[in-house]
């Protein structure tokens, strides 16, 4: 299964927003956004947001694809290739 | 080179994923579990080894210019509850931490030669922009007073790696800088 670009993106906006430190540059995210850059978050709740994820979506998330779990690009890859597992 | 990294234990402990098993699986090798779990105080010994791995980290992407984002592949060795050894790939760093009962504080380095210059500090409050401008004042203070120069004269830029640069008039000065902050906590450190 796929999801649709929007509906994940809405839902991983809603996983990260506790975690985000610049309140503006979350108003202005885009595919490009990266969660330490531009969203400020530290790297404690970078491992929050992988857990998350694997909670909302109930996927395993393996230690070698948090590499690409840095940016909103990166990590709705990942979530639609786990997916595509299921 | 240089790297550091404070844990606020307050905020740490705020963090709603730290006491399940699936994060300590996602930061900590088998080993590193082991030594958290059988330590006194497995609060304060994980948030001890995650400031090594962080502080390490930071020292390796200055020096290879690579970023990578797999707690695991950063091991931790302990040989006191303060010094201890950080392994990333073929690298290996030296880390000294302090340990408070609010706060965690490590400094990680390359040899024990460098004149490292370090402070950790309170903050007012825990907005992004008071934690990043403390930090970076104190830091430039430190940094200006040394050097006999105003303040003013100096500015700190991130890199494309994320890495601190220390400009004076404009131009990059060639020394090791790193800064932290974290919850009501921040730090600096730098090479003489």
């Amino acid at each position: 299964m796929n999801m649709k670009r929007e509906e994940l993106i809405t839902k991983l906006k809603k996983i990260i927003m506790p975690y985000v430190q610049d309140e503006e540059a979350f108003k202005k995210l885009s595919s490009e956004t990266d969660f330490i850059r531009d969203l400020k978050i530290n790297s404690a709740n970078l491992v929050d947001i992988v857990l998350d994820v694997e909670d909302e979506f109930n996927i395993k998330i393996e230690n070698d694809d948090m590499e690409k779990m840095i940016s909103v690009e990166g990590a709705m890859g990942i979530i639609n290739t786990r997916l595509e597992e299921e | 080179m240089i790297g550091n990294d404070i844990v606020d234990l307050k905020f740490a402990s705020s963090s709603p994923n730290w006491r399940r098993d699936r994060f300590l699986d996602k930061v900590f090798s088998a080993r590193e579990q082991k030594i958290i779990s059988e330590s006194l105080n497995p609060f304060q010994t994980l948030w001890l080894l995650w400031s090594m791995k962080e502080s390490a980290y930071k020292i390796y992407v200055r020096q290879h210019s690579k970023k990578f984002f797999t707690p695991t592949k950063v091991k931790c060795n302990l040989f006191s509850s303060n010094d201890g050894i950080v392994e990333i790939f073929h690298e290996t760093y030296k880390t000294n931490t302090t340990i408070d009962k609010d706060y965690i504080y490590t400094i990680a380095f390359k040899d024990f030669s460098e004149n490292i210059i370090s402070d950790c500090f309170k903050l007012e409050n825990t907005t992004y922009s008071n934690q990043h401008y403390t930090s970076y004042q104190n830091l430039l203070y430190a940094i200006a007073e040394l050097e006999n120069v105003t303040p003013t004269s100096l500015v700190i830029k991130k890199d494309e790696f994320g890495r601190p640069i220390l400009y004076r008039n404009n131009h990059a000065q060639n020394i090791s800088l790193s800064i932290t902050h974290h919850g009501y906590y921040g730090g600096y450190a730098f090479l003489k």
